[in-house]
């Protein structure tokens, strides 16, 4: 029950980024999208490989939505390239949030660049940051599943675009 | 005696929760955003701006209070630029060779015992002659401040901004 509770309070919610969009038109011209590797940008390194795993988890996120992810460097008619990099993460402790509340807050930020790989463009840019500041030991693993809300909120916004 | 300590760890903890909710906050508004920076070494190039309304998006702040408004971003902008002597600011109005547009697209402040405030602005300028874009960034600045002082968070990650904006401006031919 009170791992059902830790999923529904924690586990379920994407985080969603500002989006800023160069034009409003709809992304549905792209039918391939590239991730390219995500850049870990807090100079600091981590107990896991936090860029592989956001963009392992980006990958993913849409490949469950049914779009096709380029593994290599394809064609570049209608590829829009996925480029993040992680800029702030903290990966907090479970342990600390429920010995003292607010102190071992989880934290991670990440810029997303949407970009046309024909032209080099950036199409739009999102910034996305979160936190995991409370839930005590209910709370453990915030530090990878952090990077999957980040992602499905990233994945989420794409796919608003796609569809509009 | 135990059901003493017992009260006294329920009160501790319900305060830690309130402290982690709302971040011990200090919520006036952010004023202090010129970056401390050694202005002596920017060059003037001689030519005129004009520091456009800022427009202000999204915003995830625990008091409203808190919000850095378009008019004290433009007047930090306006002052800093000022000061650089990149440009002369122009009142406005006036005929200026350039318009700095810019756009704050979120404003974040997530509270705890670490506050982290997080700030995405996009800065455009235009050039007045031509009519076009001849500069454009996208500038996001992060300050994580312990003790939830947040209105000083949210000032210095936008001192940090605009400081990069700055920066990329004076290393630019105008």
């Amino acid at each position: 029950m009170s791992v059902l509770g830790s999923l529904l309070v924690f586990g379920c919610a994407s985080s969603s980024p500002a989006v800023r969009m160069e034009t409003a038109d709809p992304l549905n011209k792209y039918g391939i999208f590239e991730v390219v590797p995500v850049a870990n940008e807090t100079g600091k390194s981590f107990e896991f490989d936090v860029a592989e795993e956001l963009g392992r988890q980006i990958k993913s996120q849409l490949e469950s939505r049914g779009y096709v992810v380029a593994t290599g460097a394809g064609g570049t008619d209608n590829v829009l390239v996925i480029k993040c990099g992680i800029t702030a993460y903290e990966p907090g402790s479970a342990f600390k949030r429920w010995l003292a509340p607010g102190a071992g807050k989880t934290q991670a930020t990440v810029v997303t660049s949407l970009v046309e790989k024909r032209t080099g463009a950036v199409v739009g840019e999102f910034l996305s940051a979160d936190a995991v500041g409370g839930g005590g030991l209910y709370s453990a693993g915030a530090d990878r599943w952090i990077l999957e809300k980040i992602a499905k909120g990233i994945v989420e916004k794409i796919d608003e675009r796609m569809k509009k | 005696m135990k059901r003493f300590i017992g009260y006294r760890l329920v009160s501790i903890v319900l305060v830690g929760y309130l402290i982690m909710l709302t971040g011990c906050a200090t919520t006036s508004p952010p004023v202090k955003m010129v970056p401390y920076l050694d202005y002596s070494t920017f060059s003037a190039t001689g030519k005129t701006i004009r520091v456009a309304e800022v427009k202000v998006g999204e915003i995830q702040i625990p008091a409203e209070s808190l919000k850095i408004t378009g008019e004290a971003y433009r007047n930090a902008l306006r002052e800093t630029l000022s000061k650089t002597r990149i440009f002369q600011v122009l009142p406005e109005g006036a005929n200026a060779d350039y318009e700095c547009q810019a756009e704050i697209i979120s404003q974040k402040v997530i509270p705890g015992l670490t506050a982290n405030a997080i700030l995405f602005v996009h800065y455009r300028i235009i050039d007045n002659r031509i009519k076009n874009v001849v500069f454009k960034a996208s500038v996001h600045s992060q300050n994580d401040t312990y003790g939830g002082d947040l209105t000083n968070a949210l000032e210095s990650a936008a001192r940090d901004n605009i400081t990069k904006i700055i920066n990329q401006l004076s290393v630019r031919s105008w």
